[in-house]
């Protein structure tokens, strides 16, 4: 490999070959085209984001007697909300788009739908007026936190469950959802850390979920830019299991046949709520009397029904709201 | 040369014009037994052969026909190095090329699925085209690639196994796609990553140690030094036994030796003359041509880069995409338009900074688009294909640049090619000169031991 040439070695076709053999000893400075192999770099396998420091602080945003719960008062009905100024006219609301059921982009539409983008768009017909006044940007996780609070969004409706870490940061809607953390499975696998005492078990990088993960003993967290990318790891064997919501993990089961989320106990109970910049506190009072219409009507149960009702069975009753900040 | 081969086991009968003072045992064979003591006679023969006047002038005649014939064989073999590195220079360039080729191809093959699957949604028949051309002509140019270099084969087969899986997983990210299913979009996003971190480390690997041969061998094909070392030692040994010889035989002039000196200097001149040609054809090329030609190449790889950056901006709607936008902006500033303007050959690049600012007026209209939020209006204004498109721009663009690449591509290897058989030639011409030059050497001194008989 050493001696390779290039094709056609010219010139070594001269007649002359005994000659030059001689001179090659005689002028040993002349070189005859011998090269070194191309090095092949190491491939550095593109690592899922490192599973590093959970977005979710030290600081505590609760304190007493509020609970990561309490949000503020919803706006009195028929009030005049106290609104920020939106860019372009705009609701800008940070969504996933690869969250099936909750938010995710139809392939073949190519729009992003599911039950956070219907609410935001809610949202966004009683700020702005219309649901069409919005502007939905897709972010990952990690980025829920900082893009609120740089002012990269207006509110963020992706999943994103309320806790006290959170609340020193941003301020949350009331609960407009109660999803629970389990586990999906490999089908007939038993769906428990126990079971997967040496396992390797997948979530999303900057997550409570990831940090939840972390803290069991006899299992190895394994972080992903996002679930649909754990369910990739999942399908190509390189982890064993996928922690999340119910809701998430009945989205990615059903690309996935082999994938399954058993009858098992609620690891922790996850409250959803929308995510606001702690200046917006006016588009906060504003939002929750969006969600307490829609719990007091039939609009919580419609949206229910139509992204969950399959997956997830019968509708459950809506969380109820608590206020008090 | 000389008469004696003092350690031959047989003894041969030496010439008697070249030895006369010494007769030797004609036409006896040594004995195994005695082949001892025959070469001791033997030697004991070429000491007495050296000694004296006429030793002396053998001597002379030995060393000015060697050091003429060495210099005619380090000459010619410099000369026809030289020809066989451009050759190897232009093979190079060609692989260099081909490299390139790959990358452009596989970016492009990229930019169309990423585009048709996440900007489009259902994947036009053209955008699938285009991808399984681009991948077809990866494919085809790897296979010939590794036969061309085998010290890129290692590499190539590495490239080869990472194309292999990004078009699996697109395969699979298609099937997924069509069946509605959120993962396919995933399986694509991850696919284009690895394509685009671990395939370009191998094709940078593999356009670094090609440049590096490239250059290498257009540096190798212009060295004259030995030529002119050895040429000017022969010069002064001939002139040294010119001047010995009008000395010892009180002529002021050896016709023959003083011919072949005068053929030594033709010789060297030519050499001299001939590896300069080389260098500055080799020099032009280099900094002209050559260099043009990887630029464009590298201009149209940093193209088709920006083009899958813009798709993924659009995919991510927002400041997600914001990364992206700041990739593509470092493609289109750092990248392509600086190489455009800097180009080594100006008339290849005629023309081009407008064709890519056409394309970067599109861009920036959906980029303006999208930052008003009507990130609808941004993807359909991205998916658009007619005339005023960012998508027409940018293959008109693209086009352009892929047929001046190829001009530019013609002409270094015409360049290259051209001196190497009036190099070669030149060799063996230099060759036949300093052989009758020895010759003439060789003739020169025998006249004036002639007279020694």
């Amino acid at each position: 490999m050493s001696r390779s040439r290039l094709v056609p070695p010219l010139h070594l076709r001269r007649p002359a070959v005994g000659l030059a053999a001689t001179l090659v000893l005689l002028t040993a400075a002349c070189s005859a085209g011998g090269y070194a192999a191309t090095p092949v770099p190491t491939p550095t396998t593109p690592q899922a984001p490192a599973p590093a420091a959970s977005s979710t602080p030290a600081g505590n945003g609760c304190p007493p007697p509020s609970t990561n719960l309490t949000s503020y008062a919803p706006l009195p009905p028929g009030a005049t909300p106290d609104l920020p100024t939106f860019p372009n006219n705009r609701l800008r609301v940070g969504v996933s788009a690869d969250t099936l059921l909750l938010g995710a982009r139809n392939p073949v539409t190519t729009q992003i739908e599911g039950f956070d983008i219907d609410l935001a768009r809610a949202v966004a017909k009683a700020a702005l007026g219309s649901e069409d006044k919005i502007q939905l940007v897709v972010i990952t996780a990690a980025d829920r936190v900082p893009f609120l609070t740089s002012g990269k969004v207006d509110m963020v409706a992706r999943n994103m469950s309320m806790t006290c870490g959170r609340w020193a940061d941003i301020a949350f809607s009331a609960e407009y959802y109660q999803a629970g953390l389990k586990l999906l499975v490999a089908k007939g696998q038993t769906a428990s850390f126990a079971a997967l005492k040496g396992k390797r078990v997948c979530a999303p990088t900057g997550t409570s979920t990831l940090t939840f993960v972390q803290k069991q003993s006899g299992v190895t967290a394994v972080g992903a830019r996002d679930h649909t990318s754990c369910l990739v790891l999942f399908q190509a064997g390189k982890v064993d299991a996928i922690a999340g919501d119910d809701t998430v993990l009945a989205g990615l089961a059903a690309q996935d046949p082999y994938a399954s989320v058993p009858k098992q106990p609620v690891l922790t109970s996850e409250p959803y709520g929308l995510g606001f910049s702690q200046k917006d506190r006016g588009l906060v009072r504003l939002a929750n009397r969006v969600i307490d219409d829609l719990k007091s009507g039939p609009g919580w149960k419609q949206l229910y029904d139509k992204w969950f009702a399959g997956p997830l069975g019968a509708a459950a009753t809506p969380p109820s709201s608590v206020y008090g900040r | 040369m000389s008469q004696q081969t003092g350690a031959a086991p047989v003894v041969v009968a030496p010439r008697a014009s070249v030895a006369p003072s010494t007769p030797p045992p004609y036409g006896v064979a040594p004995l195994p037994a005695v082949a001892g003591a025959v070469r001791r006679r033997s030697f004991g023969r070429l000491v007495s052969a050296l000694q004296g006047t006429p030793g002396r002038l053998r001597v002379v005649a030995a060393v000015t026909a060697m050091i003429v014939a060495v210099f005619g064989l380090v000459a010619a073999n410099t000369l026809w190095s030289s020809s066989g590195a451009l050759e190897r220079a232009n093979l190079n360039l060609t692989q260099l090329v081909r490299v390139q080729g790959i990358q452009s191809d596989l970016l492009q093959a990229d930019a169309s699925a990423t585009n048709a699957f996440l900007v489009v949604g259902l994947e036009p028949p053209a955008q699938r085209a285009a991808y399984d051309a681009g991948i077809s002509r990866v494919t085809a140019t790897i296979a010939e690639a590794a036969s061309a270099q085998p010290a890129d084969a290692a590499a190539l087969g590495a490239l080869n196994s990472q194309v292999e899986q990004y078009t699996a997983q697109v395969e699979q990210a298609r099937a997924l796609n069509r069946q509605g299913l959120t993962v396919g979009a995933t399986y694509l996003r991850n696919a284009s990553d690895t394509l685009r971190q671990q395939g370009m480390q191998l094709i940078d690997a593999l356009r670094a140690a090609n440049q590096t041969r490239l250059d290498d061998e257009i540096a190798a094909s212009s060295s004259g030094l030995a030529l002119t070392l050895v040429g000017a030692l022969a010069l002064v040994v001939l002139l040294l036994a010119l001047v010995d010889l009008a000395r010892r035989t009180h002529r002021y002039l050896n016709v023959p030796l003083a011919v072949g000196t005068g053929l030594v200097v033709v010789a060297l001149v030519a050499g001299i003359v001939g590896i300069a040609s080389v260098r500055s054809a080799a020099t032009d090329a280099r900094d002209g041509s050559v260099a043009a030609t990887t630029s464009l190449s590298q201009v149209r790889a940093a193209a088709f880069d920006a083009k899958a950056d813009e798709s993924l901006t659009i995919i991510l709607q927002g400041p997600a995409g914001d990364p992206y936008e700041a990739l593509w902006s470092d493609d289109s500033t750092k990248k392509v338009l600086p190489r455009l303007s800097t180009l080594s050959v100006k008339s290849a690049a005629t023309g081009l900074s407008a064709a890519w600012q056409a394309y970067v007026t599109q861009h920036q209209a959906i980029r303006a688009t999208s930052a008003t939020g009507d990130y609808e209006g941004a993807r359909t204004a991205a998916a658009r294909t007619d005339a005023t498109s960012a998508n027409a721009t940018f293959t008109v663009f693209t086009t352009t640049v892929s047929q001046r690449l190829q001009q530019q591509q013609d002409t270094a290897g015409a360049a290259l090619t051209a001196p190497q058989t009036r190099t070669t030639s030149l060799g063996w011409l230099v060759l036949a000169l300093t052989l009758v030059a020895a010759g003439l050497a060789l003739r020169g001194v025998g006249q004036r031991l002639e007279e020694y008989r």
